[in-house]
């Protein structure tokens, strides 16, 4: 006990020696030292003991299977899926669609804005002047093969005449079906429109 | 004769049953870990999913890689599945026609021959991720196989009979696990790196080496290789259950039914480790075995042995 | 303990409202599932939408598809106005909710891939070029 008062002593007068230096000195000295590795193990037989057996009888991994356990028993995430689907936004991006105005009129005048932003130029447009004189495509074709589903076309169209609709259950069993025409394009429109509508209104303040 | 090939005729066929649908309790159970469901979709929750993926494994088409060493690579799939069912001539069973007196001797000549299987495979593929993926199997093998021998020679001294059966019957009253505890635990780790199942799947690696050592297999080798590790697995657990916890006996309580529980729990019990620890590495693995489970296993070898010696 | 005693009722009450040891099973065989809701509303194809907040979300509404489809349930059976509903985008049913009708619009399908009815890209455009016909054979008759 004696030593160690006495080391204390030593330290404290080290302490009030270097405070009384300290405005000479350039490099600041740290006197508080912190461990940050791994503590020395306790070298007592109990705790020994206790490391021992805690190795010996694996409380460890055996807890571990315990965690593992508890885990069989909880509520599966698993969402069964064509019964039940997980939540969509309504600006989710699936399956294009062209739409058409209330009156059955459709809604695209050929502005080949979206054929212009695809980053992927999946669309191809082909114009011409209808009967009636109002400018309409001949051709909108979408290659669903290409297109990543970024969502420009539906920011670039000045009319909303393409949305990418709520759908995303189109798989196909051959590559052609994926190259999509205007006439099942407005055929998706027509069979989504419900929907569609309803998503464009429920989002229509954050656009 | 032919009463001892029928009755190993309906053992194999049993045990390959029994593994198509460990097979699904692996994939449920880890399913189930991981808070998901698993195969639920066919038939009812599943159930015969094993035939359908068997179905579809066997009616595959037999791929031959260009590389391949054709004889070898054929041979090895059923080579590892013969040994696989091997093993299972040692199920102590009062009804079975063989009796192997030397039991435990013959299941350390097999199971020291199953390496080839994993060699052959992995040699014979001619592709490098196969080849490293067999090395690593064979270099984990061999070196548990060294601390597995060294176990085994505890119920050989404690019992003194190289039959399972006599093993078997002197648990009556207390269980070898109870003697000894830690070096039952030495054992099925043994098992789990011996069967090279998960933490100790070095053959297989998927993140390493996409599949291991049967990377090249497609089709009905892979089923086979796939059949006799499982098998493997299964007879593993068997051995446990039997050398260590008892065989059919618990508590002064004997039945088979017993011993078909303990089976199915140290089976469930490969999975159940799968589901909770992560890959080892590669060289704690090795240290593991050499200067963790043989020194261990070699001094409480000593203290079994001198207390047999000096106190009995 | 009242707690498990909960369960077990909620289980024999589910296998009574699927008809019984024998009904139940075939739901499983059918829907892999064994659950107990409200039914919210059938549509025009024969689905029936279920609904019950116990389950958390994504399981909570469901949809038990017509007899008619038999085992040949489709994800994409589900005509629009349900979709939304039972996709969470709206808490509204779609009696409830105020969705767009026009004469024009189409009756829903599923996805018809690989069906006789399935779709198959054409050109919507009368082609720009007039391909060079040769006339040979014409010649040929004429000639010979």
């Amino acid at each position: 006990m004696a030593s160690v008062k006495l080391f204390c002593a030593r330290a404290s007068a080290q302490c009030v020696l270097r405070n009384a230096v300290r405005p000479t000195y350039v490099a600041q000295e740290r006197s508080c030292y912190k461990q940050v590795g791994k503590p020395e193990p306790d070298m007592r037989w109990k705790p020994i003991m206790d490391r021992a057996s805690q190795t010996v009888f694996w409380t460890e991994l055996f807890s571990g299977l315990g965690i593992t356990l508890g885990h069989i028993f909880k509520e599966p995430a698993t969402i069964n899926y064509p019964f039940e689907k997980g939540p969509l936004s309504p600006r989710f991006r699936g399956e294009h669609a062209l739409r058409r105005y209330p009156s059955g009129e459709e809604r695209c005048i050929a502005c080949k804005l979206c054929e212009a932003i695809c980053p992927a130029q999946a669309i191809t447009i082909e114009a011409e002047a209808r009967a009636d004189g109002s400018r309409r495509t001949t051709r909108y074709d979408i290659d669903m093969t290409k297109c990543i589903y970024c969502g420009f076309c539906q920011e670039a169209c000045p009319v909303d005449a393409i949305v990418e609709g709520p759908n995303f259950e189109f798989s196909t069993e051959t590559r052609e079906e994926l190259l999509y025409n205007k006439e099942k394009l407005l055929n998706n429109g027509d069979k989504w429109e419900a929907e569609i509508a309803a998503n464009l209104q429920a989002d229509y303040l954050y656009r | 004769m032919y009463l001892s090939l029928l009755s190993s005729l309906v053992a194999y066929i049993c045990v390959l049953l029994a593994v198509a649908f460990f097979t699904l309790l692996e994939r449920k159970g880890l399913s189930y870990i991981q808070i998901r469901k698993g195969p639920n979709k066919v038939g009812i929750a599943g159930l015969p999913q094993p035939l359908a993926d068997a179905a579809k494994l066997l009616t595959k088409e037999i791929a031959k890689p260009v590389m391949a060493n054709y004889s070898p690579y054929f041979i090895a799939p059923i080579f590892s599945l013969i040994l696989a069912l091997l093993l299972w001539q040692l199920y102590p069973s009062l009804y079975s026609t063989s009796y192997f007196k030397w039991g435990i001797l013959f299941f350390l000549c097999v199971s020291g021959l199953n390496v080839y299987g994993t060699l052959l495979a992995g040699w014979s593929s001619n592709s490098k991720y196969a080849l490293l993926g067999s090395l690593r199997a064979i270099a984990q093998t061999i070196s548990y196989e060294v601390s597995m021998a060294l176990v085994l020679l505890f119920p050989l001294f404690l019992v003194g009979s190289f039959s399972f059966f006599e093993v078997g019957e002197s648990q009556e009253s207390i269980w070898l696990s109870f003697l000894m505890l830690p070096v039952s635990f030495i054992w099925f780790v043994t098992c789990v790196a011996e069967t090279n199942r998960a933490p100790f799947d070095f053959a297989e690696g998927e993140s390493e080496l996409v599949s291991g050592f049967n990377i090249e297999y497609g089709s009905a080798g892979f089923a086979l290789i796939f059949l006799a590790e499982y098998a493997n697995i299964l007879v593993m657990s068997l051995f446990s259950s039997i050398l260590f916890f008892g065989g059919s006996y618990m508590f002064f309580f004997e039945s088979d039914i017993m011993f078909m529980l303990k089976i199915l729990f140290f089976a469930f019990l490969f999975i159940w480790v799968r589901g909770s620890y992560p890959r080892f590495r590669y060289d704690l693995l090795m240290t593991l075995t050499w200067k963790g489970f043989l020194p261990a296993a070699l001094s409480f070898l000593l203290l079994i042995f001198s207390l047999i010696y000096f106190v009995y | 303990m009242s707690k498990y005693i909960e369960k077990i009722s909620r289980l024999f009450r589910i296998i009574k409202e699927n008809g019984g040891v024998l009904g139940s099973v075939r739901t499983v065989f059918r829907m892999e599932e064994l659950k107990t809701g409200t039914l919210v509303g059938e549509d025009e194809l024969g689905n029936k939408y279920f609904h019950n907040p116990m389950y958390f979300v994504g399981r909570s509404r469901w949809v038990v598809y017509s007899d008619a489809a038999g085992h040949d349930y489709d994800g994409s059976q589900v005509p629009a106005e349900w979709h939304r509903w039972l996709s969470y985008i709206s808490d509204e049913t779609p009696d409830k909710a105020d969705l767009p009708k026009y004469p024009w619009l189409a009756k829903h399908t599923e996805n018809q891939s690989g069906t006789p009815q399935e779709y198959v890209p054409y050109s919507t455009t009368r082609p720009k070029i007039q391909a060079w016909k040769p006339k040979t054979e014409e010649v040929y008759r004429k000639h010979f």
